[in-house]
């Protein structure tokens, strides 16, 4: 298990690319760098499962609230467990949640639509 | 269906381009967003950024010194300065882009209308569940019939406009700092009835 850090990046003399840090566990996460990550690691796993879905041809609403209760968690965990962000120094748990569920039921809709 | 979902596509471009034009500048194309011009290339909207950071940096300094007993009130007083001025600041920022933000909402309406215009009555999707009484408003908006899976084109706009509206400022750099004065969380303290 990566030990928890929560430094400021002011702290680190290198500034790494967020995309690369989100792979990179151990790494110094400051405030604004781990609620952009929390953001844009929804962002594409709605964007992913959105489309995954709707070209299986799954329906019904329940879709919608495993989606919303799997997307916040998993994303969480994520970044506790894998990166090792102590996030309850930062707050901002439901930070792009609201647009990450609009874009899944948008490409939802959109590829079930099309294919089915 | 072909048809429908090209419809629906079109939608999704429209929404994006409003987003695009009523909030950044695309730097390649000569298009330049409202926002940009009258708000976010402004001096008065740089330097209110540039205080604003600054007051919250030091106002982060300030709490996370530790003083003593008998130093404890004036660092409570510095704390309760720098508040004030964040909230100064605060006020600052949101007034420089109240006017525009008037101008930009009457822009997306006018989208909102033109795409009501050529998409009503017509099915531009399916949905692929059954949406509660409470949605049917949106999602069924101008169709005839009972069949409540087909979609509107309000639906499709609302999803582009949930997702892309703040997606898009991220990506292009252009969203208000995060570090604003935090209404919410200093409410108590801003109540007449507080002490």
């Amino acid at each position: 298990m990566p030990s928890k850090s929560s430094v400021k990046a002011t702290e680190s003399t290198e500034t790494k690319p967020l995309i690369r840090k989100c792979f990179s566990p151990g790494e110094a996460w400051s405030k604004d760098e781990f609620l952009d990550g929390i953001y844009w690691t929804r962002q594409a796993c709605s964007l992913v499962s959105g489309v995954g879905v709707g070209l299986a041809g799954y329906t019904g609403f329940a879709v919608i609230t495993t989606f919303i209760t799997l997307n916040f968690l998993l994303s969480l965990m994520y970044f506790r467990s894998f990166l090792g962000v102590d996030i309850e120094d930062f707050g901002g748990q439901t930070e792009g949640l609201v647009p990450s569920i609009g874009l899944f039921v948008l490409c939802w809709t959109l590829f079930y639509s099309a294919f089915h | 269906m072909g048809e429908s979902i090209l419809n629906a596509l079109v939608i999704v471009l429209v929404s994006i381009c409003a987003n695009l034009v009523s909030e950044e500048e695309l730097t390649d194309v000569d298009v330049s967003g409202i926002s940009w011009i009258f708000v976010y290339r402004t001096d008065s909207f740089k330097q209110s950024k540039v205080r604003l950071n600054e007051l919250n940096k030091r106002l982060e300094k300030e709490e996370a010194t530790l003083v003593g007993l008998e130093k404890r009130k004036t660092q409570e007083k510095k704390i309760e300065r720098y508040n004030e001025d964040i909230k100064k600041a605060t006020s600052q920022l949101n007034g420089s882009r109240f006017k525009v933000n008037i101008g930009i909402s009457l822009l997306l309406m006018g989208v909102y209308r033109l795409i009501s215009f050529i998409f009503y009555g017509k099915a531009v999707a399916t949905l692929p569940f059954e949406p509660i009484p409470y949605l049917r408003g949106m999602t069924h908006r101008g169709l005839e019939g009972d069949n409540f899976r087909e979609c509107s084109f309000a639906f499709i706009y609302a999803m582009c406009t949930m997702a892309f509206k703040g997606t898009l400022q991220k990506a292009l750099g252009q969203s208000a700092p995060r570090n604003t004065y935090d209404y919410m969380k200093n409410m108590e303290k801003d109540s007449m009835f507080s002490r």
